[in-house]
């Protein structure tokens, strides 16, 4: 069993959001390496940079993606993610995290295979640890 | 031979014989019986002939006229033969008597065969009762039918005068020759002045009667029936829709030699079918209108979700991570975000009181407003702004130069527009703003503002640009407020907004400010 998640990624514009979840996994100590992108379209164009790099050590192993952001949401970066994962050789697991509790984004989420599960804002430490934990063992 | 020409040598010879006086013994009432008996017969003989000619003179087309030609001529020589035996009392002229005889004799034998001829004929002539019978017959099953006819052209009559729509016949020449009672629901005149004239003499100053006779003409040349619906003002219940069919009838040469027409009068289904468009027209409205509702209603769920829900969430954490946390800076950083957090937390509450305000105050007071003046008073408050980007802004409310409208809300739905404009303006020219005005014939007044600055990708966006809190551009200073407010106040006074535009080739919003009515 490996010690600790080499690297996580998060999508969301909400500074506050980043602030925290950044608090909490640090909180946790469980990751090495934590990313920030404050759009879909930014991440993106890391994740297509990396690959031409041919640099697939600094792919995340997990993204937590929100869904509504400005120039990039995270429905549109879910089907540009779709194209790109034949290129990606390294396992990724992606989590969406919204505020929304609304019924139909929750199913629009699920029936996306490349989303493991949706998680309703605010996210707490403990989900934090166990989704780390479940990816550790 | 010799003897036959003697015979007739010798024909008025009477020394050959005796008188009758003096043949035999003659008493004189004896032969004078004789004589005056024969001189009647043969006159009476003389007269028939006469009567059968008066007769048959009268009778004009009487049958068997040779037949009774023959009976005459027999009868006559009847007379004559006793004539001449009462003359051979005196004179003796028994050679003439034998010939007369003769001749009688030939024609009383042509007589019989031509009167065996006719026979079967004459058997078949009819009596005179006979032929009562047969006119007394014949007469009654002429009444019959006559009353049959008479009954049938009172059910044909009633079934036409009865009829609501208004029948009329008219000749080749366009006179009327017949118009049913429905006639009389609809024009002042008596119905028997139409009768032999044309529409022209009838109603000469009638807007319609020259469409109308064209019209009939037309049928009359092409002997096609024609139909179309009218709008016409009558008499008895002014104005009013017909449908009017005209339809030729021809004779037995196949030509058109009159025309029916039938006039209905279509006002209450026309009425009814105004009346529902009507309904079918505020039930749209209304369908607009929950739309609407409904639309608005979906946005504050998903404002509650994402611009409350939110932010409230990243309040309790930090200040759960507040509470948790040791060390004074750390404790001052967290503080810092709680203010900012519950900053936005209020501008967010601000902009949504706003909005619902807008969507409360339908009754907002309207007020004559002209474009131009507002357009120039909003140019004027973001002058500074104007000049430092060099934008260049024109107008054209020729179309339509102003609307009735609150004053705060078209204030506000210009300076958004404009500000909009000048925000995203494209960073390769100066910014060009163009507004103009339209109305449509139903009276609905739209706005048209055009610019030349960095456009929205709309495939993308399309659905979300006057959503609250939705920014396109990765610009820090929008704050997606602007359209969100433009659009709830354009929405609450029954209008709409939409707009066009394409990445890098500028945008155009078009307001329609009275697309349906308010409830």
């Amino acid at each position: 069993m490996k010690k600790k998640i080499d690297s996580v990624c998060i999508i969301d514009d909400d500074l506050i959001y980043q602030f925290l979840v950044k608090e909490e996994i640090e909180y946790t100590n469980m990751v090495e390496k934590i990313m920030f992108f404050s759009n879909g379209d930014k991440a993106l164009q890391f994740l297509k940079l990396t690959l031409d790099n041919n640099d697939l050590a600094s792919l995340p192993d997990i993204i937590f993606l929100d869904i509504n952001m400005p120039v990039m949401d995270g429905w549109e970066f879910l089907e540009a993610y779709a194209i790109l994962k034949p290129r990606l050789v390294k396992k990724i697991t992606i989590y969406v995290v919204s505020s929304s509790t609304d019924n139909r984004d929750f199913d629009r989420a699920n029936a996306i295979n490349e989303v493991s599960d949706y998680i309703i804002k605010p996210v707490s430490g403990n989900q934090l640890e166990k989704i780390f934990m479940s990816l550790l063992s | 031979m010799q003897s036959f020409f003697e015979f007739f040598k010798e024909l008025f010879k009477t020394n050959d014989f005796m008188p009758r006086w003096v043949s035999g013994r003659w008493t004189e009432a004896h032969g004078w019986l004789y004589i005056l008996s024969t001189i009647v017969i043969g006159l009476s003989y003389f007269a028939i002939p006469v009567m059968l000619f008066i007769f048959i003179k009268k009778k004009k087309n009487f049958p068997f006229k040779g037949v009774f030609f023959l009976f005459s001529l027999f009868i006559i020589f009847c007379g004559i033969t006793y004539i001449l035996d009462a003359i051979m009392f005196w004179v003796p002229i028994y050679r003439l008597n034998a010939v007369l005889l003769f001749l009688t004799a030939i024609i009383s034998a042509a007589t019989v065969i031509a009167l065996y001829k006719k026979l079967p004929l004459a058997l078949n002539l009819k009596s005179p009762e006979q032929l009562q019978k047969i006119i007394e017959d014949q007469t009654a099953a002429l009444v019959l039918a006559n009353q049959k006819l008479t009954e049938s052209e009172e059910q044909f009559k009633a079934l036409v005068n009865n009829n609501p729509d208004v029948i009329t016949l008219m000749d080749a020449k366009l006179r009327y020759k017949f118009v049913n009672d429905s006639l009389s629901k609809l024009s002042n005149k008596s119905l028997s002045s139409y009768i032999g004239k044309t529409p022209c003499e009838v109603l000469p100053n009638h807007p319609h009667t020259e469409a109308f006779t064209s019209k009939l003409q037309n049928v009359l040349e092409n002997g096609k029936k024609v139909e179309y619906e009218v709008e016409s003002t009558v008499d008895k219940i002014g104005q009013a829709y017909f449908l009017v069919q005209i339809i030729p009838l021809t004779n037995k040469w196949n030509q058109v030699n009159e025309v029916i027409t039938i006039t209905k009068n279509i006002t209450p289904i026309r009425e009814n079918e105004r009346k529902l468009q009507e309904t079918i027209n505020k039930l749209e409205q209304f369908s607009k209108r929950l739309e609407y509702k409904r639309n608005t209603l979906q946005e504050f769920t998903y404002i509650v979700a994402h611009n409350l829900r939110s932010p409230t969430g990243n309040l309790v954490s930090l200040i759960d991570l507040y509470n948790r946390s040791v060390g004074a800076e750390k404790k001052e950083l967290l503080l810092s975000k709680i203010f900012d957090v519950s900053q936005q937390l209020s501008n967010t509450v601000h902009d949504l009181s706003d909005v619902l305000n807008i969507n409360q105050n339908t009754d907002l007071k309207t007020e004559l407003l002209s474009f131009k003046t507002m357009v120039d008073n909003q140019v004027k408050n973001i002058a500074a702004q104007i000049m430092a980007t060099g934008a260049n802004i024109s107008c054209n409310f020729s179309a339509c130069e102003s609307i009735q409208y609150p004053k705060v809300y078209l204030e506000s739905i210009i300076l958004n527009l404009l500000t909009n404009a000048i925000k995203y303006s494209s960073e390769k020219q100066k910014p060009i703003i163009h507004f103009n005005s339209a109305i449509s014939e139903k009276g609905k007044i739209s706005l048209t503002c055009t610019d030349n600055g960095q456009g929205i990708d709309l495939i993308k966006y399309g659905k979300k640009i006057f959503s609250l809190h939705k920014t396109f551009h990765g610009n820090s200073e929008a704050r997606g407020v602007g359209l969100f407010i433009t659009k709830n106040q354009i929405n609450s006074m029954g209008g709409s907004i939409t707009v066009k535009s394409e990445p890098d080739k500028g945008a155009t919003f078009i307001i329609h400010f009275n697309e349906f009515e308010l409830l």
